[in-house]
C-alpha cells in the first residue's frame, strides 16, 4: 500500500470557540497505481484530506503512512515525503511567481536539490506531459500566458518533482470545456505511462466517471462511500440523499429503469451507453 | 500560527459593550488612553485595572482573548520594563560591578509594563466588542463634521472598511500560496536572516499580484453598483444615539475624575 491512513482525526481552531472537526476517524489503503476521485459537498473535508497525505497538515489523532514514512502530529522535516507526494491546488496558477516559465517550473526540482543538468530534462518533461512546447513557452513570462496554460504551467512545476503520488485539487475549476477535455487526457496519460497514483478531487461527476478507477466520497468529514467506479452510481437515492449527483449516463438510465426499461444498473461510460442503448433497438425492431 | 492573528478580531456576543454606540466606545477609548499616561501612582493604576477587568465581564468576552492581544508584544514590554531597570538613575538599592538598580528604576519598570499591557488590553477590549464595520461606522460619523473643511471622512471610513475586510481574505490565501510552494518543496523557516527573507519571493509575489487583481475587480464591482463616494448616500443601520450612550458617556467623563479623586485621597 503506498497510502494507509488510520484513526486520522482533525480539528480547525481546537480548543477555541470555533472549533470544528474537519475529519472524523478516516480509515484508508490506496495502492500504488490507483486513480481514486474524491467527491463530497464544499467542506466534506476534501482538501484536509488531501492536505493530510503530504504532511502539510498533522494529523491530530491517527496516523498517516505514506510509502513506510508515518506522519503523526509530531512528525517534522516531511521535504522527504513532499519529494514524492505532489500536490495540485485548486487553482494553481496563483502559485506562479518567477520571470519565465523555465523558472518556474525549476521551482520545485531546486528546492528538492536536483542536479543543474537534470533540471532542465524535468523542465521539457513536465512541459511535455501538460502539452506545451517547451521551445516555445520556456522562455515567456508565465504572466502573459492565458488562463488554461498558466494552469498547465503550474501542474508542470508539480510534475517536474517527479512525484509517484499526484493529487489534484479541483484542477479543471474555471477551464473552458476543450482546456478541460485536454487536462483529462494528460491526467490518463500521466496515469497509464508511469503508473503515478492519483488522487482527483471533482465536483463534477461526469468528469470523474470518465477518468477515475475508484471513488471515495465524503460527506462531514467521513468517508460514506468507497467503490469501484462500476459500482460506485449504482445507489442513485443514496447518492443523492448525501448531496451528490450521478454522472449524466447514469442518471439517463436510472431515469429508465424507473420507466421499467431493463438495463444494467452499473452504466457510466459514453461507450457503453451507446452500445446498451444500440442493443435495446435493435432487439426491438 | 498565521491566523492567530488578533487584529480587528470581533467577538461576537450581546453584551452592554456591544450595544453601545460605537462613538461612544471610540471616546471612551481616547479618555482611557490619556488617563493611562496621565497616571502615575500604583494606586490609580490597581484602580483602573479593577475597572478593566469590571468592563471585561460586562463584555462577555473570554478573559484569554484579551491575552491573546499581548503576546505578539510581549516582547516589547519586556524589553521597556528592563531598560527602565537597568537605566533609571536614583537611590541605588542593588549594585553589582558597574550595573546599579535604583528604586525607582524598579518602579518605572512596573508602572511601564503596566501601562503598556493595560493599554493592548483597554483598546482590545474596543475591538473586540464592536464589528470593523460598526467602527468604522463610528469613525465616518465622529469625522464628518470635518467634511466641511475638506477632511475626507467617507473616503478615509471606506478605505478602512476595505482594508478591515480583506485581512482575513489575505491571511487565507497567505496560507494558501504558502502551503501551494511547500508543496513544491519551498522552505520558509530555516535558514539566516537572508535566506529567509530571500525565500519569502515566491510567497509575495504571487500575493501581490492576486492583491493587485482583487482591488481592480474591487473597484470595477464597485463602480457596477454605482458607487461615487459619500454624497448622498445613505446607510442600512443609521448611528442613532440611544438612552444608554448618553449616560454610557457621563460615565466616561466621571472615569478620570473617579480615578485622579480617589487616587489623591488615598
Amino acid at each position: 500500500m503506498s497510502i494507509e491512513i488510520k484513526g486520522l482525526n482533525s480539528y480547525y481552531n481546537r480548543g477555541s470557540v470555533y472549533q470544528i472537526q474537519a475529519l472524523k476517524d478516516i480509515d484508508l489503503s490506496i495502492g500504488q497505481g490507483e486513480f481514486v476521485g474524491l467527491i463530497g459537498h464544499t467542506g466534506s473535508g476534501k482538501s484536509t484530506l488531501i492536505q493530510h497525505i503530504n504532511g502539510l497538515l498533522k494529523p491530530d489523532e491517527g496516523t498517516v503512512t505514506v510509502h513506510g514514512v508515518t506522519i503523526d502530529k509530531d512528525s517534522k522535516n516531511l521535504s522527504e515525503l513532499r519529494k514524492s507526494v505532489g500536490l495540485v491546488f485548486q487553482y494553481p496558477e496563483y502559485q506562479l511567481f518567477e520571470e519565465t516559465v523555465f523558472k518556474d517550473v525549476a521551482f520545485g526540482p531546486k528546492n528538492i536539490g536536483v542536479a543543474d543538468e537534470d533540471i532542465e530534462r524535468r523542465v521539457r518533461d513536465a512541459l511535455e506531459l501538460v502539452d506545451l512546447d517547451f521551445e516555445e513557452y520556456a522562455e515567456r513570462s508565465p504572466f502573459e500566458l492565458s488562463g488554461g496554460e498558466k494552469r498547465r504551467v503550474a501542474i508542470a512545476g508539480v510534475l517536474a518533482m517527479e512525484p509517484t503520488i499526484l493529487m489534484l485539487d479541483e484542477p479543471t475549476a474555471g477551464l473552458d470545456p476543450k482546456a478541460r477535455q485536454d487536462l483529462l487526457e494528460e491526467l490518463v496519460r500521466l496515469h497509464e505511462r508511469r503508473q503515478m497514483t492519483l488522487i482527483m478531487i471533482s465536483h463534477s461527476m461526469d468528469e470523474i466517471s470518465k477518468v477515475a478507477k475508484r471513488i471515495i466520497a465524503m460527506k462531514k468529514g467521513e468517508i460514506v462511500m468507497d467503490k469501484p467506479i462500476e459500482e460506485a452510481f449504482e445507489d442513485v437515492p443514496f447518492l443523492e440523499r448525501i448531496g451528490l449527483g450521478i454522472p449524466s449516463i447514469s442518471r439517463l438510465f436510472y431515469e429508465l429503469r424507473q420507466c421499467g426499461f431493463d438495463y444494467p444498473k452499473n452504466l457510466y461510460s459514453l461507450e457503453e451507453a451507446k452500445t446498451e442503448l444500440l442493443r435495446g433497438v435493435r432487439h426491438d425492431s | 500560527m498565521i491566523r492567530d492573528i488578533t487584529i480587528g478580531q470581533y467577538y461576537p456576543a450581546d453584551s452592554i459593550l456591544h450595544q453601545l454606540d460605537p462613538r461612544v466606545k471610540l471616546f471612551a477609548t481616547l479618555v482611557y488612553i490619556i488617563t493611562i499616561f496621565v497616571a502615575s501612582t500604583f494606586v490609580q493604576y490597581a484602580l483602573i485595572t479593577l475597572f478593566v477587568f469590571m468592563l471585561i465581564r460586562l463584555s462577555q468576552v473570554p478573559f484569554k482573548f484579551m491575552v491573546k492581544g499581548i503576546k505578539p508584544i510581549l516582547f516589547v514590554i519586556i524589553f521597556a520594563f528592563l531598560m527602565n531597570i537597568f537605566f533609571t538613575r536614583g537611590t541605588p538599592i542593588f549594585s553589582v560591578w558597574r550595573i546599579s538598580i535604583a528604586k525607582e528604576g524598579i518602579e518605572m519598570a512596573f508602572l511601564m509594563a503596566a501601562r503598556l499591557i493595560l493599554l493592548i488590553i483597554g483598546t482590545s477590549l474596543l475591538t473586540l466588542t464592536s464589528s470593523p464595520i460598526r467602527l468604522t461606522d463610528g469613525l465616518e460619523k465622529a469625522f464628518s463634521p470635518l467634511k466641511k473643511i475638506g477632511f475626507p471622512a467617507h473616503e478615509l471610513a471606506m478605505m478602512m472598511t476595505i482594508a478591515l475586510r480583506f485581512i482575513p481574505t489575505l491571511l487565507e490565501e497567505t496560507d494558501k500560496i504558502m502551503k501551494a510552494q511547500q508543496a513544491r518543496g519551498a522552505d520558509f523557516e530555516s535558514g539566516n536572516i537572508f535566506r529567509r527573507a530571500k525565500s519569502l519571493i515566491p510567497l509575495l509575489v504571487p500575493l501581490f499580484i492576486a492583491a493587485f487583481k482583487r482591488a481592480d475587480e474591487l473597484a470595477n464591482a464597485m463602480e457596477a453598483r454605482g458607487y461615487r463616494g459619500g454624497e448622498g448616500r445613505t446607510k442600512l443601520n443609521p448611528l442613532i444615539y440611544q438612552r444608554r450612550d448618553y449616560i454610557a458617556y457621563g460615565l466616561i467623563l466621571l472615569f478620570p475624575l473617579l480615578i485622579f479623586g480617589i487616587g489623591k485621597l488615598l
